[in-house]
Formats: C-alpha cells, structure tokens, sequence
C-alpha cells in the first residue's frame, strides 16, 4: 500500500511540476541554467574578449572610469559592428522595445493592451515611413555617398546587435526582461533604426492646429486674441527678422477656415486618442529643451562654448547611451539613441553641436477637411482612388495628403505630418559626425527634412545656429490661403507649393552679440516673410531671456559660469518680468492674506530654490491668476465642460499635474500683467484677479505644514517597466517651467514631472578634452547593475563629469580605465 | 534519521547531486526526475530516498548557481522579483525548492518500484 502511494505521491509531484511549467512561467524564469539568475552574469565588470562574426580586424572597447564607452576600430564597418555589439550588450531590451514602438507592434511584446497604441501609430503612417526611408536608402547607396555610408552604418550596426542577441542566447544572458515577458529579441534590421529615427521624429508631431480649429468652431475670431501670432513679450529671435509683422503672414494667419459640427466633432475624436503611451521617450517633449553657444571674444579661452540640455521624457535606463568612436574617419563623442549608430548631440575635435525643437509652423502636422466616398477622394474637382495600405494588421487609408485619421460620412479629417516625408537624418548625423567646419556642417543638413530641429553649432572660431528642414509654403488657388495652424480645406484650393528655401531658413553665423540663443523660442521675427507658425508651439521665451539677459550682462564667461546657467540658476524670468506689476497692482490691499504673501514676494529674488517659501507663493499666484483669467473664460464660452478632455490646461506648460499646457496663454497672461487689462477674457480689474489669485495660493499652501518649493517640484525618473521600486524619486531641486532646469517636460501623467534636461552638455571649443556633461540615468538598462542609475544623483545635483577624449586605446590612462573589452 | 543506511544515503545524496548538476548544465529542468530516480535506486525507503533526493536536487542546483553570488545573484533576483511582485530570496529558495521536488519525486517513484521488485 505504502508502495502504491508513493509511486502516486512521486507521479503526482512530477505531473503538478509539469503542469506548473506549461500553465506558468515560473519554471522557465527560474531555471538555474537558463533563467533570469544567468543574467546574474551580466553584472560583471572586468576585461573580456568576445569573437564576433562579421569583424574584420581588433576592436578595442575601453569602458572609462564613469562608465562612458570608447570604442577604437580600424574602419567604419567595425566602428559601427562594435557600436551595435557594445549598445545591445547594455540595452537590448530597451532597443527591442523602442523598435517596436516606432514600428507600431508593441503589442507584439507588451500584449493586446497596447493595441490601441500600435493602431494609432500605424494610422499615422510612422512604420511604413521607416521601411521606405530604408528602401529609398539602399536603392540610392550606389549614387549617393551619404546614403552609401548610411548602408555601411546600418548593416554593421545591425550584424553586432545580431551577434549579441546570438551570443546572449548561447550564453543564457538575454535581459531578463524578455524571459520573463516570454519574448524573443527579434533579428535587428536596419529598418528598426529607421523605426528609432520616426520616433525621434515625433519631437515635431503636434495636434494644435486641431485645438486651434476647436477653439475657433468655438469663439471665432476672439481666438485671435487668445492665440495670438506673434509673441507680444518676446523681443530676442536668434535668426533676425525684427520689425513690423509681415502683412501677407499676418493676413493669413488671421485667416481660419471654418469647420463644421461634423469636422470639429472628428478632431475632438482624434485629439483624444493622440495620448502616446507614458513611457515613450519623446512621449512630452514640448517647450523645454536649452541651447546657446558664446563666441570666443566673450569668453575666457578666447575660444566658443556650446552649451546642450535636450528635455525629454525621463526613463531608466534613461533615452542616451554616452559614447566615443573612434577610427580613420571618425573621432567623435556624444550620445547616442537605443538603436541608432550616429551621435545626436557631441563634438569632435573640431566642432560641436546640440539640438532643440524648433516648435515652428504648427510642429509639421497639417489637418485638412477633404471629401472621402466609396474609395475615393475629392481632389481639384475629380474623384480619385484612395490607397489602402495594411500596416501591422490594420487597414489604413490615405489621400493624396496623407493618412485619413477619422471620417463621418463624406467628411473625412485627414493629416500631411513632416515626419512621414523621407528624411535621411542618421546619414546627416553621420556626416556631422565627421565635419571639420560649420560649412561642411550646414552642407550636411541640406537632406535634413524632419523633425524640425534647430542645430547649435561651434568651432575653434564660428559660432552659429540653424533651422533646417522642410518647412512647407502654402498656397491658394483661391487667393490668400487659409492659416495653416488649422484645419485647411482638402479640395484643392489650398496645397503646399513648396518649402521655404535653404538659405532662407532660420540661421545666423557668428552674430555681433556674440552669442546665440535658441530655446524653442521662436527663431525668426514678425518681419520674416514666410508663415511660420503662431505662438501656440513656441515656447513662451522666458528661459531664452533668462540666458539671453544672463550672456548680455556677463561679457567673459568659462566653463563653469555655463554649467552654473544650465544647471543651478533657477531665476524664474517670467517673474522678474511680472511680478514688479503684481505687487505695484495690489499694493492698496487691506486682506491680510494678501498682504503676508506681499511680505515674502517683496523681499524674493525671483529664485525658484527648493527651499523658498516665496517661490511657492509666485508659483501658486500665477497658477490660479491664470484658471481665475482662462479657465473662468473657457467655462463663459462653452469650451469647458464640451471639451475638457482636450483643454484641461493650466499654466506654465501645464505644469499642474494632470493637465496639458497652451504656450500661448502664459505668454498672454504675462502680457495681461505688464499692460494690466485682461479684456477680452474677463471684465474684471487685474487687481481683483490678483487679489483673489494671492487668497487661493495662500489659503492653498496653509494646507501643508511646510510650504517650500521643494515640496511641490522635483524630479522623477520612472523605470521603463513601470515598476516603481526600480524607479528613483520623486528628488526635489529647484527651478520651474521658466528656468532651463526644467522638470515640466514630463507632462501630466504623474503628480511628478518625469522630464527635464535628459543630457547636459557643456563643450570648451578651446580643448573639447575639456568639456562636461551627463544624463540622469546610467549605462546599464540591467536595475541591478551599479551603472542603471548612477548618474542620476550627479545631475540632481546639478554637477557635470568631465568627458574624457581619448584619441587612441594606447594614450588611455589606466587610472581612467573601468574595464576593457576585445573584440576580434 | 531512524533506520538510515549512512552510506546508501550518502550514496545517493552525492550522486543525485553529480547527477544533478550535469543534468541542470544542459538547461533540461525536468531531468531532475530522472537524476533523481535513478539516484534513488540506491534507497529501499520511500521517505529516506526522497529526503536524500531532495536534498541532492538542492545541492546539485546550489552549485549550478554558487559562482553567481559573487557577480550579483541575490541584487538580481531582488529586482526580478520586484518586478513580479515576489521577494527576490523568496524565488531563489523557490528555486531550490523546485529542484528539490523534481529530484525527490523521481526518487520517490525509484525506491518504489524498487520495493515492488523486492516483494
């Protein structure tokens, strides 16, 4: 009987571990040999060698005391084979992840939840971009060099993440994240970089024009007043065109086409479903990122500085990978995206450069309201075909203007987004890479289309910054065109005739100021002669005149004083320019909350400290002056409640959790301030606006025992699994929406901004050896490793490391050096 | 324990951990059951062979693991069972545990029908 029991007792072990191993994952997870402990080994520092297919001679990749790799090849295929090697090694599952974004497949690894993502990223048409960007590439490689060097980056890039992903499944050490999801890395194609350029393009991917046909649909032509084209407060644009509007640009900016009930109702649709999902890393970007370089006679080597602090969302591992590559043809060290071989943002030993959104002309998305029936669109009085393309499983249609996002009967909402046109940006970049002067640079950017950037540039003598891309021109048969920040009609009447020439884009080299400045700010002036966008995507400017009034009163400035501006100023500019108005307006106020916040606001400096008491009181004052002036007006008009989803804004940025921001209300409510008169949105005097701003602030902030800005502000850097023990934060610093150290950029999805400057970058153009930077992240996407987020608690702190530029393997010094690896 | 032949206990615990151990390099979980039975042959008791057994699916999978502590094992498994919500020590002794199982039943079902020739 015993005997029975325990032939059963021992089969029905081994039947329920069975069932356990094919019902749960539990048993592939755990599996000593092959589960997530092997990953164990991947936590190791120390000199290794690794034989890879498709090498042709030694690579040697030396990893530097700060985690920073330097790879040393003896040509371009091997530079960039190690590269994709070195990249997969610390980031395949964050590469495999952002590909299948940009491919619109996360499903694929994420499950059927993220199907309504890879839906709307299909319908955009971003995926079929990146396989004919790359097709285009490779039929033009034999005629174009800049193609043909993009073929050789690509492929071998390519062949070294593929030879990880092979050595990491011989070894049992793939990111454990794929064992446990039950996902297998998939073969890496260049097409998956290309994926990464179309997410990297949605820095420029907007829908404005679609709020601003819905503010229009609304209040008419008050939207003029609450939209306005240009910027009353900004004075400084980097690129010149000063003076009086431009008549033409101005007409047609005032020029909206009217949608009807149906229309507007499908752009409240779309706008609804535009949220990407939280943890892309472009996912809110907006108005924040800082550039600016100084010229040579203003600083204390006689030599430029370049000054970089892209805002993006924050992730760990964070979006950049740091880097130095180094063979015949290149020498250059920067950051580099999960997934694409060139350096966005660095230098080389003879120039520099960095990047910011240009926010211009409605962000490259355009919105027409076209006829759609029976397969067919309206297009110049005839009927033609629509396309049909399927794209991951999903029936997309498309006109002649681009993707049919949404149609009700014969009204069809459809977009011509920028980003959907071919850009070959890696192959620019990879041309940048390897420019010795700012003609070589500018002449690389002449095939750069999208996303609209604007390029910060130094070398040993010039100083200078460019806009490039294709900035369309609109025209009409019709007369004047319609304003393009809107929906346009689709029949015909209105098209895009071109772009705006090349040596008419935005750009200025070496400028009597003697320096440049460019923020998101508007870059061009009133008087420019081309439509370029209202001031709904720049940004308000108060960071650019932070730094422009901060470069114009300091004649000679060095390293430090620029890392000191980029990281630890939190002058709030916007303040110093309204706040003298606030307390001039209520300096007749009896309340006696009023008169104890005038108290603190009087003695304050403008500084957002994380320990001021007066910074929260600024902050809370402007926040509720704006809901007092906007939201009260919104509610009066009937924009709210109809359509909250879309306009629950608030201001600096949206810098109120949960909420989105409207660039052109803060640069409205300064205005409202300076001239005190806030017709047409409310009737009331700004004194009583004020005073009953000041008493919600107070009465606000008395509801927490300590009132510091630190308690409201600070930053928050999420795991990209969502998981919030491996994630770090929320840390307070000072700083707000104003002050280049911005953490605004998160946008609304959690009570703390999880954005800011994703990499700070200060180059010395007198010895780039001696330049500094670093990103709020780590090397490593593994959370147990020392280098996930070891940087972070250096970029809190508002403190750089010294980039070393080594020249060669041999002239490394061994107290610089962390590990060494050979590959052959 | 009471009634224990040391020698065939030890036997089969060093066995079924040399075994184990060979059995594990080649990524086969389940070939613990057939280390552990065939290791368990040495055992007439049911309840001795599967102690022994389950003791070697332990040590066997212990020294599979053993040159990982010192590269991280125990800072990795806290964050891998962060991430699905189970203490990382937890999952490794969860580990040991399935071996420990796996070994034991094969030996279990071994001296069984050990002892059903022998009647």
């Amino acid at each position: 009987m015993l005997r029975i029991a325990g032939v059963v007792t021992g089969v029905t072990l081994v039947i329920v571990l069975i069932l356990v191993g094919e019902l749960t994952p539990l048993l592939v997870i755990l599996n000593p040999q092959n589960g997530v402990e092997r990953n164990a080994q991947n936590l190791v520092i120390s000199n290794q060698s690794y034989s890879l297919p498709g090498l042709l001679h030694k690579v040697t990749v030396i990893q530097d005391v700060n985690g920073v790799y330097h790879i040393y090849a003896s040509d371009d295929h091997d530079l960039f084979l190690a590269l994709g090697f070195i990249q997969a090694k610390n980031r395949l599952f964050q590469m495999e992840l952002f590909a299948l974004t940009g491919l619109g497949n996360l499903s694929q690894m994420l499950g059927s939840s993220y199907n309504g993502y890879d839906k709307f990223w299909s319908m955009v048409g971003a995926p079929l971009t990146a396989h004919t960007d790359w097709q285009r590439v490779l039929a033009n490689a034999t005629k174009n060099p800049l193609d043909n060097l993009t073929v050789v980056a690509l492929e071998a890039y390519s062949q070294g993440v593929n030879d990880y992903i092979a050595y990491a499944k011989r070894q049992h050490v793939l990111p454990f994240e794929f064992k446990l999801l039950g996902f297998k890395p998939f073969n890496w194609t260049p097409v998956d970089s290309f994926a990464i350029q179309e997410l990297e393009t949605t820095l420029e991917f907007g829908d404005d024009a679609l709020k601003f046909a819905l503010l229009y649909h609304v209040l008419g032509n008050e939207t003029y007043a609450l939209i306005p084209t240009f910027s009353p407060i900004q004075s400084y644009y980097y690129a010149g065109f000063q003076g009086a509007p431009n008549a033409y640009v101005l007409r047609m900016s005032e020029h909206t086409y009217p949608v009807n009930s149906t229309l507007a109702s499908l752009a409240h649709q779309v706008l609804k479903e535009w949220d990407p999902p939280p943890f892309l890393p472009f996912a809110y970007p907006d108005t924040h990122s800082n550039e600016w370089v100084v010229s040579g006679n203003r600083t204390n080597t006689g030599k430029p500085i370049l000054v970089g602090g892209p805002v993006l969302s924050f992730s760990l591992p964070a979006i950049w990978f740091q880097v130095q590559l180094v063979d015949p043809n290149y020498d250059v060290y920067g950051v580099v995206l999960p997934g694409a071989p060139v350096v966005v943002i660095g230098f080389n030993r003879y120039i520099s450069w960095t990047l910011t959104d240009t926010q211009a002309i409605s962000s490259g998305t355009f919105f027409w309201d076209q006829a759609v029936k029976d397969g067919k669109y309206y297009w110049n009085g005839s009927w033609q075909p629509v396309t049909l393309h399927v794209i991951n499983g999903f029936k997309v249609n498309w006109t002649n203007l681009g993707p049919i996002l949404a149609q009700n009967g014969t009204n069809a909402l459809v977009m011509s987004w920028m980003g959907n046109l071919y850009s070959n940006d890696i192959g620019c970049l990879l041309e940048i890479m390897k420019a010795h002067n700012w003609e070589e640079f500018r002449s690389a950017l002449r095939a750069w289309f999208a996303p609209f950037q604007n390029f910060a540039f130094a070398d040993n003598s010039t100083i200078a910054d460019i806009s490039p891309a294709f900035y369309p021109i609109f025209n009409s048969t019709s007369g004047l065109p319609y304003n393009p920040g809107s929906i346009m009609p689709g029949d015909g009447q209105e098209y895009i005739s071109g772009k705006i020439p090349f040596d008419m884009v935005p750009q200025v080299v070496n400028p009597k100021a003697g320096f440049i400045v460019s923020s998101n700010q508007r870059q061009v002036g009133p008087a420019y002669p081309y439509w370029f966008g209202n001031t709904m995507t720049f940004s308000p400017g108060f960071r650019a005149m932070l730094e422009v009034n901060y470069l114009e009163t300091h004649p000679l400035v060095n390293v430090y004083d620029m890392m000191t501006l980029q990281s630890k100023n939190y002058t709030d500019y916007e303040a110093a320019l309204t706040l003298p108005y606030i307390l001039k307006d209520l300096s007749n106020s009896s309340d006696p909350l009023v008169l104890q916040a005038l108290k603190q606001l009087r003695g304050w400096n403008y500084e957002m400290y994380a320990n001021s008491t007066a910074a929260s009181i600024w902050f809370f004052t402007y926040m509720y002056l704006f809901n007092e002036t906007f939201i009260t007006f919104f509610y009066k008009t009937g924009i709210l409640p109809t359509y909250i989803d879309v306009f629950n804004v608030s201001g600096m940025g949206g810098s109120f959790p949960k909420t989105s921001g409207l660039s052109s209300l803060d640069v409205d409510l300064a205005h409202i301030i300076i001239t005190g008169d806030a017709k047409p949105f409310s009737n009331l005097s700004l004194s009583t606006l004020l005073s009953r701003a000041v008493t919600e602030a107070m009465v606000h902030l008395k509801s927490y025992p300590n009132f510091t800005w630190g308690h409201f502000y600070g930053f928050y850097f999420p795991s990209i699994l969502g998981v919030s023990s491996l994630s770090v934060g929320p840390l307070s610093r000072g700083g707000d929406y104003n002050t280049p150290n911005d953490a605004s950029g998160g946008g609304p999805q959690s009570n703390w901004p999880a954005g800011g400057q994703s990499w700070v970058m200060v180059v010395s153009m007198e010895n780039v050896s001696n330049s500094y930077g670093v990103y709020p992240g780590g090397q490593s996407e593994n959370p147990a490793s020392n280098l996930y987020s070891n940087y972070v608690s250096i970029w809190i702190s508002g403190n750089y490391l010294p980039l070393y530029f080594i020249p060669s393997a041999n002239q490394f010094p061994s107290s610089l050096i962390m590990d060494t690896i050979e590959l052959w | 324990m009471k009634g224990v032949n040391s020698k065939n206990f030890l036997g089969s615990l060093v066995l079924g951990s040399v075994l184990g151990y060979f059995a594990l390099l080649t990524g086969f979980w389940y070939a613990l059951v057939i280390t552990g039975f065939v290791s368990g042959l040495l055992q007439k008791k049911l309840v001795h062979a599967f102690v022994a057994l389950f003791l070697a699916g332990v040590l066997s999978t212990l020294l599979v693991l053993l040159p990982l502590f010192k590269d991280g094992l125990i800072r990795l498994m806290e964050v891998v069972g962060a991430v699905i919500g189970i203490n990382g020590v937890a999952l490794l002794l969860l580990t040991l545990l399935i071996s420990g199982l796996m070994s034991g039943a094969g030996a279990l079902i071994a001296a069984s029908l050990r002892s059903f020739k022998s009647l």
